[in-house]
């Protein structure tokens, strides 16, 4: 039986603080859940660290779910994160050995509910891979192309400050080379996700 | 014109809700004609959707590991709290409570008070927020006061037994004690203390996540809270507009609010518990709310985080049913609810009995 503190917060103000990046709520949902993750991870023979890992991209799944405009979440938050960890962790000993753990995995997933959140956790592994392919391809692109997408569309810098970096005239100049080079990087992406 | 050397400015604009509607339907147009241009136009779409996900994201991300830091660091520096019984609680807290200065006192509420979030008014919904006090995060503070006081020598400070309380109150004088679910929710050890301050250590017997109810049983086999029940709980529901009171511990004191049923259902149409309108704060979950004979009618469970009145109580029948399964599991023990009542009718009279009837849920985790 997995336990949990309880918080003054109810559940659906931490989720909703968590999808607006509200450092306070961020901070509460790790004392809430961290110690225990930690505690579940430990004893299946990982490090401290792991658990941090694995209870960051439980996060990460849980954010992306929220950002959906259906989302609704059926059961208590520590249910949630705890079938989402458990199953990234799962996937994690999978990748990283020969062995499969289904077995196991099944054996502790011990009911349908926690089933539920594969879904969750296969997505978001998927826009991992997706994100990865996107770094790859801007990498491939080479400088200038590379910064300049990177400042416009990460760092949220203006065009003009962008245009004064990159030694462009002006700020319609640099416009005009962001869009050639966004037109690179989508051939690059595309192609680079058909490969794999 | 719309064509492949400027699709991406176009999916860029479409993603950001720049075009207007001549220019939607221009593209639409464009896009239904020219199949390349089509894929094109989605593939540009679901890389800039890619993008700034991909910033979000990261944003998100910088501030996890931030907190995991923070939290890192905490974990770190505190170690596990002793767990010991003080059976002279109420006597240490006796001899600080005076001491502690004004200060204290303010830095404690004030502890509370700025301990929300800062809301976006827009996306304002009604909100439901447990009553349960985290004693922990009170505790620092005063600690603090109290350890500044004590530079010179001795470093001493106070106990409190628990890491969380809630309120309760008794179902049979041998020592059932009805609270919340939440109150007792992953608890490694549980107290039952009375109003005159003694504690008793307590085990959780049943719990129903769904009602939000759980029962607990002090251990002690001689225990009894005195007389017999002085209450009944009772079978029928409440009427709306029913005056109703309660009484619980949201600080060390027992504390008397009154109010009414201001709604046969409670949080988001729930038909199993009611919507009151009474004053209720943190520490009082589980307390008992009482008609004007006295008898129990529903127990809080919560309050909407955004108003100061709004309460919600679970029907009095929720516990009833769980003591009813629990006579069905085990026959050759029976409890035997109270069926009679022996209150008076003066309000004063009635709560000098029943403040020894309801107790504080101190919780450890």
């Amino acid at each position: 039986m997995l336990v949990s503190k309880t918080s003054i917060y109810s559940d659906s103000e931490l989720i909703e603080g968590l999808s607006r990046n509200n450092s306070q709520a961020i901070r509460e949902i790790y004392r809430l859940y961290q110690s225990m993750l930690t505690k579940w991870i430990v004893t299946r023979g990982g490090a401290e660290n792991d658990a941090y890992d694995i209870f960051q991209e439980g996060l990460m799944v849980l954010y992306e779910k929220a950002q959906k405009p259906e989302f609704a979440l059926t059961c208590k938050l520590s249910t949630y994160l705890f079938a989402v960890c458990k199953r990234l962790w799962f996937k994690k000993l999978e990748s990283s050995s020969q062995v499969s753990f289904l077995q196991e995995m099944e054996d502790e997933e011990d009911n349908d509910m926690e089933a539920q959140y594969h879904d969750d956790v296969s997505h978001h592994l998927e826009k991992e891979v997706n994100f990865q392919l996107l770094e790859n391809a801007m990498s491939q692109l080479g400088e200038p192309c590379n910064g300049l997408l990177k400042a416009f569309y990460l760092e949220e810098k203006n065009m003009q400050d962008i245009a004064k970096q990159f030694g462009y005239t002006n700020a319609e100049n640099a416009k005009t080379q962001k869009y050639k080079c966004l037109n690179r990087l989508k051939k690059l992406f595309f192609s680079s996700r058909k490969t794999t | 014109m719309i064509h492949l050397l400027n699709i991406e400015e176009w999916a860029e604009r479409y993603k950001d809700g720049d075009l207007s509607t001549a220019e939607i339907k221009a593209l639409h147009t464009a896009l239904d004609e020219d199949k390349v241009l089509n894929a094109s136009f989605q593939q540009a779409l679901q890389l800039q959707v890619l993008l700034s996900e991909k910033k979000s994201a990261a944003a998100i991300r910088e501030s996890l590991k931030r907190a995991a830091a923070e939290h890192k660091k905490l974990a770190a520096g505190t170690p596990a709290p002793a767990m010991q019984i003080k059976t002279s609680f109420s006597a240490r807290l006796r001899r600080y409570w005076k001491p502690l200065s004004a200060a204290a006192v303010i830095a404690l509420f004030s502890s509370l008070l700025t301990y929300t979030f800062t809301r976006d008014n827009r996306q304002d919904q009604n909100q439901y927020t447990q009553l349960q006090k985290d004693i922990a995060s009170l505790k620092h503070s005063q600690n603090q006061i109290i350890s500044n006081m004590n530079k010179k020598g001795s470093g001493t400070h106070i106990d409190y037994p628990g890491d969380y309380s809630g309120s309760g109150f008794a179902i049979t004088n041998d020592g059932l004690v009805a609270t919340n679910y939440h109150v007792v929710e992953g608890a490694d050890s549980v107290f039952v203390q009375l109003n005159d301050g003694s504690y008793y250590r307590a085990n959780i017997l049943t719990a129903n996540p769904q009602s939000d109810l759980a029962i607990l049983k002090i251990t002690d086999k001689d225990f009894v809270f005195g007389k017999a029940l002085p209450y009944m709980i009772s079978k029928n529901p409440s009427a709306l507009g029913q005056k109703i009171f309660s009484i619980g511990y949201p600080q060390d004191n027992v504390v008397y609010n009154e109010g009414y049923i201001s709604s046969e259902h409670g949080y988001n149409g729930d038909t199993a518990s009611y919507q009151l309108e009474i004053t209720a704060n943190p520490g009082q979950s589980g307390a008992p709310i009482l008609d004007n004979n006295g008898n129990i009618v529903g127990i809080i469970t919560g309050k909407k985080t955004n108003t100061n009145g709004t309460t919600y109580a679970v029907h009095a029948n929720e516990l009833l049913a769980m003591i009813n399964n629990l006579n069905n599991l085990t026959k050759d023990q029976k409890i035997n609810l109270n069926t009679k009542n022996r209150l008076s009718s003066s309000r004063p009279d009635q709560i000098k009995v029943l403040r020894d009837y309801v107790c504080a849920v101190r919780v450890y985790k």
